[in-house]
Formats: structure tokens, sequence, C-alpha cells
């Protein structure tokens, strides 16, 4: 007898883990899956569409890839004048970071902890590595971030996703990312993480290819494949436009 | 429907509003073609305002300078402006001398803050060149034409003692000078240190060099100087794409449509002004990119970090 209760315990248990374990499941969905740059390309947006937790909320991130910078930091001359001092480099930083939510980051980190911090702008500190050869680097990071976020490629927004209705569990998601025009071809991420209570309880990723197509693809092959052919080229082409101009003005002054 | 304006830039890796590149490339032009400078102390600034980096904006705009100072060379040497012997030789002094400055910056970055002294070194010459031509300018057009002879007599006594003392003098008859070749081709080398150290193309400075050292009539400097750039910047565009791949040659284009026609309404608005009326519009040019590049060093900088490369 003891041994059919146990039997229908662990039963129970199972049966309670796989449900919760079913709820907690993120899937995603992005269009396109591969955004070509043109002669024409002025960013765009990116759609990401799915499913989470009914409880949890979504982040959705767009990543590039890690990459290496190399950099030099600002410092005062004689403490006068403001020049480009020590040189720096950062290491494992993404080229672009697009950190999207349906409600306010700053709200979300409020209620949880560590986790909602890790996905911010402000956690890819841990992720990056500062080499620099001279001291004084404290606040690098941080100006790191603040020449990014300029250039429009790191980017927290909030309002850019919204959810649809709930049953067993789950809601469905709809996410609109823009993409900035300042973007270099190659392989980008883009994540979802439902957070629950200030931790992340469920992921989804989707990879998203960048590549240029037509006109720009053509004249990047030459410029990066074939590249003393490329200048003498673009010397020769310039050279022509500027006669051909020049003789434009020279037949109109002659009137 | 709508026109589309803005286009990707492949190699500057973003996408510009074409209107504005032309926009730009036609004021920058414009001045090129009054004062016979190439502009890229004005143009590439600018560029890298609208998220050009900056090694890209330098190398694109020394692209465009190619063409812009065809078209401005050809609408001088028309108005008979260009004294191509004077201009080769000074080519040659400014090759040299670009080498020697090429070398000079690796030392000076090898012992550190080379940035310091590039950002001083132009302070300085833009402040004294601008400064020397601006009150020399002001004096001429106050002074009456009788005064100005008396003076250019005066001047050109005293000047002419020293430079008759050297060897190879040799006639230059399109500038109306006789000078030693040695002269030229030092002045030459001095200018191709000094754009090599600050990263320019010279104009700026080889037009002042040519007014007060070679004592040649403005226009035919202004015509000579766009000469000598064009060669320059025919060297610098096929080793910064070759070495560097940082040449756009889109962004380039635009920005040359812009600047030629400029640079032809230039030559023409040019010959309209006088030689000090020119002068002195170069002058306060010069001071105004020297006042920003000084307040630029003075007030704190928006964000403490910058990429490598670029002026």
């Amino acid at each position: 007898m003891k041994t059919g209760y146990f039997l229908l315990f662990v039963a129970f248990c199972l049966f309670t883990v796989s449900s919760a374990a079913a709820q907690d499941v993120a899937r995603m969905t992005v269009e396109p899956q591969a955004i070509n740059i043109g002669a024409l390309y002025n960013g765009t947006t990116l759609t990401a569409n799915g499913s989470l937790p009914a409880d949890s909320e979504a982040i959705v991130r767009f990543m590039g890839t890690a990459c290496e910078l190399h950099m030099k930091v600002r410092g005062k001359v004689g403490g006068i004048m403001w020049m480009n001092l020590d040189s720096i480099t950062f290491k494992g930083v993404p080229s672009v970071c697009l950190v999207s939510s349906a409600v306010d980051l700053n709200r979300l980190e409020a209620n949880g902890g560590a986790s909602i911090r890790v996905l911010r702008l402000s956690g890819l500190k841990g992720s990056v590595m500062i080499e620099g050869n001279g001291g004084g680097h404290e606040n690098a990071f941080e100006e790191f971030l603040k020449l990014k976020q300029k250039e429009g490629l790191y980017r927290e927004m909030f309002g850019n996703i919204s959810y649809g209705s709930a049953s067993e569990g789950q809601k469905t998601f709809r996410a609109e990312v823009p993409i900035p025009s300042r973007l270099s071809p190659g392989a980008y991420m883009v994540e979802l993480d439902a957070v629950r209570n200030g931790e992340v309880i469920a992921r989804a990723e989707q990879p998203v290819t960048v590549s240029l197509v037509g006109f720009p693809a053509l004249l990047a092959g030459l410029a990066f494949g074939h590249s003393a052919l490329y200048g003498i080229l673009a010397t020769i082409i310039a050279l022509l436009a500027g006669l051909g101009i020049g003789l434009v003005f020279q037949g109109r002054g002659g009137h | 429907m709508s026109i589309p304006l803005h286009l990707y830039l492949p190699i500057a890796g973003n996408s510009v509003n074409m209107l504005v590149i032309l926009g730009l490339g036609g004021v920058v032009g414009l001045l090129s073609g009054i004062f016979g400078v190439g502009g890229g102390f004005l143009m590439t600034p600018l560029l890298i305002m609208f998220g050009i980096p900056p090694t890209v904006a330098a190398a694109s705009d020394s692209n465009q300078i190619v063409g812009a100072s065809t078209s401005g060379t050809l609408a001088h040497f028309r108005l008979g402006n260009v004294d191509f012997k004077m201009g080769l030789l000074l080519l040659v002094g400014g090759v040299a001398g670009g080498t020697v400055g090429v070398q000079i910056i690796k030392v000076l970055r090898q012992l550190g803050n080379a940035d310091f002294l590039i950002n001083v070194t132009y302070v300085l010459m833009l402040g004294i060149i601008g400064s020397y031509m601006f009150a020399e300018s002001l004096q001429s057009m106050r002074q009456s034409p009788k005064k100005i002879h008396a003076v250019g007599i005066k001047k050109e006594s005293l000047y002419g003692r020293t430079v008759k003392t050297l060897p190879w003098q040799m006639e230059f008859r399109r500038s109306g000078v006789r000078v030693s070749v040695l002269m030229v081709l030092i002045l030459g080398i001095l200018v191709g240190v000094l754009s090599a150290i600050m990263g320019v193309g010279g104009g700026f400075i080889m037009v002042p060099v040519m007014v007060y050292m070679l004592r040649m009539p403005m226009h035919v400097v202004v015509g000579t100087s766009l000469f000598q750039i064009l060669f320059t910047c025919i060297n610098v565009t096929i080793m910064q794409a070759w070495t560097n791949h940082t040449v756009d040659f889109i962004l380039a284009l635009v920005l040359l449509i812009g600047s030629s026609i400029g640079a032809q309404l230039g030559a023409k608005l040019g010959k309209k002004l006088r030689g000090d009326q020119l002068k002195i519009l170069l002058a306060s040019l010069v001071l105004v990119v020297m006042v920003k590049m000084l307040y630029e060093l003075l007030a704190r900088p928006e964000v403490l970090l910058a990429y490598v490369g670029g002026h």
C-alpha cells in the first residue's frame, strides 16, 4: 500500500514539473531572417513574433558579433588641453546591441536583480575586457557606452514590444526593432529572454544575416579584393568627372 | 511616390542623405575654387559630424579633391592662372617633404604625445598664417595704391637681396617672378613635411607660402595650388585605397559632383575679387578653423574616447 502511495506521489511530482516546464518555454521567429543592404538601404525594422510564459516579461536583444576595438582615451595635457592620450582596447564588445522591452527596463531591474542587469547595456561590462597602456581607465566602459549610443549602435528601447492573448500559460508577443542604417554585413543574433521576478526563466535565439547586395556588394568586393585597381579606378573616374564638369562649365561660359 | 534621398555607403558602412552630401561638397568646392585650397581641413570634420568614420572621411575626401581640383585647375588654366613650372617644382619638393614628414610622425608616435604635437602645430600654423594674412591684407586694403606701390618696392628690395644670393635662379613667366629653384624645392619640402604631420593636403599652407615667400600674384597662386593639390591627392587616394581600404568612392563621387560645381562657381567668383580681398577672406576662414580647433582642444569633449585614425 505504501509503495502505491509513493508511486502516485512520484507521478504527481513528475506531472507538475513537466507541466511547469512546458509553460516556461519561449518561442520566437524573426522577419526578415536576412537583411540585404542595397544602394538605397537606410535602416529597416526587424519583427520578432513568438510566445513566452504568460506571467513573464519579454526582453528582445539584437546583437552583433563580438569584436575588438582599438581606441584612444582623451585626457588633459598640462591641465589645459584635451588630447588623445593612452591607447585602449575593448575586447568582446558586440558591434551592435539593441535592447527592447515592453516596460521600462529600470522598473524591471528594480523588481528583479542581477539577471536583468546582465541583459541591459550596462550589463555588457561583465563580458567586455578592457586593456590599456596607461592608468585611470575606471570610466572607460561608461565612455564606450556613451560613444556607441551616440552612434546609434547601442540602444535601450521600451514600448516596442506588444503582447497578445494568453492561453495555456503562454502569451504571444510581437517586437518591432528599428535596425540602424549604420550597419555592417555579418552575422547577428536576435535573443529573446523571458523574465519573471528578476530571473530569466526561458530563452530563444534566432540568427539574422546581414549582407551587401547589388552595387554596394560589387564596390566592397572591388575595394577589399582588388584594392590597388579600386584606388586607380576611383582616381580616374574622379579625374574624368572633374574634367567633364569643367567642360560643361566651359560651354556655358562661352555664351 | 517619394524620391529616395538616402544612399548606402559600403566602405563607410552607413547611409547618408545625398542632398546633404551634395550641399556639403558644393560649399567646400566653392571655397576651394575661390582660394585654391583643397578644403580637406573643412570637409573631413564635417563628414565626421555626419556619421562617417574619420579614416573613411579623410581618404574619401582626398578622392573627391582629385575631381574638384581637376575641375578647378581647368577653370584656372583657362583664365591663365596656372604656373605649371612652379607647380611641378613645388610638387617634387612636396612629395619629398611628405615622405620625410611620415617618418617624423612615426618617430613622434614612438616618443608618445604625437597627437598633442600635431594639434598644437595645427593651431599655431593656422594662427600665425591666418593672423599674418589678415593683418597684411587689411593694411593693403586701407592703403592708397601709391603707398602700396611704395611699400611693394621697399619689401621687394629687402626680400630680393636674400633671394638673389641663392644659386640656380629661374624665370617663372606665368607668375612674373625670378627665384632660385633651390628655394622653391625647399619650400615645397617644408610644406610637404607640415602637411604630412598635420594629415592634410597642405593647400592652406602652400597658398601663403606662394604669396609671401615666392611673391606670386594671388590669382596665379590659386590656380597653381589647385594643380599641385591634384597630384598630392591622386597619390593619397591610391595609397589609402590600396593599404587601408578607406576610400568610399560613392561618397567621393557625390561630394565631387557638389564640389566640382562649387569649384567652378568659386573660380568665377574669385576672378571678380581683388587679390587683397581674396587674402582677407582666406585669412578669416583659416582663423575660424583655428578658433574651432582651439575650442576643441580646450573644451571638455562629450565622450572621452576616440577611434584610432582620422585627422
